[in-house]
């Protein structure tokens, strides 16, 4: 209780400006209203006949430690002086005020204890209270009794100053309210920006060192102010009302305009904004950092835009991360191929080498390019370098759209075919592929013949049949990658392949196994149904040596085939037109081309290297009765002559 | 932070030092004469008997006798004189005005009213009377007894002087109590009592 009337009446011991300021102002008021006194009591005194001269002194005298205060003591102490000096004048007033008013002059106390409550300090409005009951008092003690025959009590005296003290505890309750609501509002409306500064440096240091960059645009798309740091420092400091397509665009024009250009979507309104969201750029690419922008859109209750919240996310370390996975399962994929066939890997890797020698060549032709890319696409596949696959995807689509083949992405193909060189290195650095590949059947044949007593030149050409490579694994890798195609592509085919244990020359055939992916890929992709069969053959046919790739499809469209050739100027009216038109440059009967199949370069690659080897291609296919494509050699091919007279 | 008042200027503590006590005791005393009453003689007082015996003159007998005393350097005393002289003054009473110093305009117009009186000084006063404040009411009745000796009002500032309520009362043989006396000292030793710095 006592603590609680305590921390009424005192005031906080430090002074705001505003507090000393307001002190200052009533104290030169109070001072200025004091002065007046002089001469107001001077007329009253006159009208009373209470000695004009008499109260010219009192009055002045009274004036004095105001005057002194004000020039001498801090604002709050002046203040209570003034309280003190208040009450005194009072006194004086109703003395020099005898008569018929002396009663209305007491007035003067109890306005005078309302007015003090202006100075906001409720001691002020104590010391004028007190001061009166002080004076009340100081007659009763001082002034002897035995000069009065009325015996005036205590009370009385006291009584005559209650009224006055009665009206203290409201007046200095005012003064309390008055400094705590208004003299002191500055000081609230300060600890409370400074509570609200504080809470803002807070979430500003989250928001600093959350990773990601906040900013908020209005509905024009212009930044606002406040932003996170990581705005700033990735994309640079942009004064507010920039527009945030301008400070993309500073980093990457074509971000810039597609941001403009999906915003002015968004404002027009004729979409829905969902889909609107969906095509601002969702990606910027820093040069020192990959950025992910995410959008979160600001509605009123109208569920009209009024501003945006973009989040800015550096994703480097994931994409880094990803990129490392895939690259750590195209080496397990490499591993895999090199453990399971080493001498396919290999040779894949050798062609592979001589086709990035033919990128290369800036002397290569623009057609030409399509196609050594087209068959490294396929070939990458086979062995499930996706990434390798991509970029050569990605070249394919570029020289389709623009008609040629960019410097950068030429250089993007060559550094991912070096760098997976160098992983390879890594894998196959203590050997090469000098060894020879003998399976344990072969060996075994070879042995019960030696056994047997075969002639010696058979024995010779049993073992120079080593050197060879089995058609069978070939076949395997081919059916391997279409029963992946088909998952890819959402088939469940049935692929089945027989070598008949024949054998090739790797090097001279290494070309053709390459491009036969082209074919195989059309088959799996739309050569068949949901629930396809394929069925790939090595066999001997008389002088000839077959493989053939069968599928059970809907077979070739053939009036489709002629449609597109007639597009092309090329021949065809027989059949045997159309089955060349199938395999020229350009040519595709799919309207939109897949990683899978579609550009149209595949199959004059593959028709390419079947000539190579002096062979021929029939195609056999019926509507709706599958279609069979077989590639014919002559036996001679099998070692490689074919390939020798190409090369001739 | 407020600077404590022992940092401020000598001269303004010592000059608010002698200042506030002083202006204390000043607003003390000029209260006190609004508070506080003056002293009257005692009813018993043989000088004073001796003082109203003197002043009844032979036509006033068995007459109730009022002897007004007022100073006239009495604001408390001239506003009682105003009264006396514009009020309808009560019959077959003989009102004497008892005029302390000097005032002529009060003492005709007091005169001119019926009043007879008597002019003294404050020594005067004091000896023969032995009376040091006014104004003061005597009441005396046709056997020259003292019926009442006190002031006209019961509050300072009143303006219900009730001299002819309290002679009606006693000629009616009620009795009444004197009221306190608020005025002005006249004798010096009592001036310098309850004034002594000359204020009032």
């Amino acid at each position: 209780m006592f603590e609680q009337i305590k921390s009424l009446l005192l005031l906080p011991p430090e002074v705001s400006d505003a507090e000393r300021k307001h002190v200052d102002k009533i104290n030169k008021i109070v001072v200025t209203f004091f002065a007046l006194h002089v001469p107001v009591f001077m007329g009253v005194a006159a009208m009373c006949g209470t000695g004009v001269l008499k109260a010219f002194l009192l009055t002045s005298a009274c004036l004095v430690g105001p005057v002194l205060a004000w020039k001498g003591l801090p604002s709050r102490q002046a203040a209570m002086v003034n309280g003190f000096a208040a009450m005194c004048f009072g006194g004086l007033l109703v003395h020099f005020g005898q008569g018929p008013m002396q009663i209305e002059m007491h007035f003067y106390f109890f306005v005078l204890l309302g007015l003090l409550a202006v100075y906001g300090n409720p001691m002020v409005v104590i010391v004028a209270a007190v001061t009166v009951a002080t004076h009340h008092l100081l007659i009763y003690f001082l002034l002897p009794n035995s000069v009065f025959n009325y015996e005036a009590s205590i009370w009385v005296v006291l009584v005559h100053a209650l009224f006055v003290v009665l009206q203290t505890p409201a007046a200095a309750w005012i003064a309390r309210s008055f400094f705590d609501n208004v003299i002191e509002l500055e000081i609230i409306v300060q600890a409370r920006t400074q509570a609200l500064d504080r809470r803002n440096e807070d979430m500003r240091l989250i928001l600093d060192n959350c990773g990601q960059g906040f900013v908020s645009l209005d509905a024009q798309g212009k930044m606002a102010v406040e932003r996170s740091r990581a705005v700033d420092d990735w994309l640079g400091h942009a004064p507010a009302g920039t527009p945030f397509s301008a400070l993309l665009a500073e980093h990457d024009p074509d971000t810039g305009a597609w941001f403009e250009l999906a915003w002015e979507s968004i404002t027009d309104g004729f979409m829905i904004l969902e889909l609107c969201l969906s095509q601002l750029p969702a990606k910027l690419q820093l040069k020192d950092r990959s950025v992910e922008i995410t959008y979160t859109p600001l509605l009123n209750e109208q569920e009209e835009l009024t501003g945006m919240l973009v989040v800015l996310t550096d994703v480097t370390a994931a994409m880094a991360q990803a990129a490392a996975e895939e690259s750590q399962l195209e080496m397990m994929a490499v591993f895999t191929h090199l453990v399971g066939d080493r001498n396919g890997f290999l040779s894949f890797v050798e062609e592979a080498d001589k086709i990035i020698g033919r990128i290369q060549d800036p002397e290569c032709s623009t057609i030409e390019l399509q196609r050594q890319i087209h068959t490294l696409k396929g070939s990458g596949a086979l062995f499930g370098l996706k990434k390798l696959t991509g970029i050569c995807h990605e070249a394919e689509t570029q020289m389709v759209e623009e008609g040629s083949l960019s410097e950068a992405s030429r250089q993007t193909i060559l550094e991912s075919w070096a760098s997976f060189q160098h992983d390879l290195l890594q894998l196959t650095a203590d050997s090469g592929s000098s060894g020879v590949e003998l399976s344990h059947q072969d060996y075994t044949e070879t042995l019960q013949a030696a056994v047997r007593g075969v002639p010696h030149q058979e024995l010779v050409r049993r073992m120079q049949d080593w050197m060879l490579e089995p058609t069978e694994r070939r076949l395997e890798r081919l059916a391997q990658q279409a029963q992946r195609i088909g998952n890819r592509l959402g088939k469940d085919l049935q692929v089945s392949f027989e070598g008949n244990g024949l054998r090739l020359e790797p090097r001279a055939w290494r070309s053709f196994w390459n491009t036969l992916v082209h074919a195989l890929r059309n088959a799996a992709d739309h050569g068949t149904d949901e629930t396809g069969v394929l069925c790939i053959e090595t066999k001997l046919e008389g002088p000839s040596f077959v493989l053939s790739l069968s599928d059970n499809g809907p077979g070739v469209d053939w009036e489709r085939v002629r449609h597109k050739a007639e597009g092309m100027g090329l021949p065809s009216q027989t059949h045997s037109d159309l089955q060349a038109a199938l395999f020229a440059d350009g040519l595709s009967t799919r309207e939109q081309a897949t990683e899978t199949s579609g550009r149209g370069v595949g199959m004059s690659s593959l028709k390419e290297a079947t000539l190579s080897l002096g062979g021929r291609i029939e195609v056999v296919s019926p509507p709706q009765q599958g279609t069979t494509m077989r590639f014919v050699f002559p036996r001679s091919a099998m070692h490689g002559a074919g390939a020798d007279r190409a090369a001739a | 932070m407020n600077a404590p008042f022992s940092k401020s200027p000598a001269w303004v503590r010592i000059g608010l030092g002698i200042w506030a006590p002083m202006l204390l005791m000043v607003c003390a005393f000029l209260l006190s004469s609004h508070l506080l009453t003056l002293p009257s003689p005692e009813v018993e007082d043989p000088a004073l008997q001796a003082a109203v015996e003197k002043v009844r003159k032979q036509e006033d007998t068995g007459k109730w006798m009022a002897i007004h005393v007022l100073y006239a350097d009495c604001k408390c005393s001239q506003g009682v004189a105003e009264y006396l002289v514009s009020s309808e003054r009560p019959e077959g009473v003989a009102e004497k005005l008892l005029l302390v110093g000097e005032d002529d305009e009060m003492a005709e117009l007091a005169a001119a009213r019926g009043f007879e009186v008597i002019q003294t000084t404050p020594e005067g006063l004091s000896a023969d009377w032995h009376m040091e404040a006014a104004p003061l009411l005597v009441l005396v009745d046709p056997a020259n007894q003292l019926q009442y000796l006190g002031g006209y009002t019961d509050r300072k500032q009143a303006a219900d002087i009730r001299d002819v309520t309290i002679l009606s009362s006693l000629q009616q043989t009620k009795s009444v109590p004197p009221l306190p006396l608020f005025g002005c000292a006249v004798s010096q030793s009592l001036q310098r009592a309850v004034d002594p710095f000359s204020l009032r």
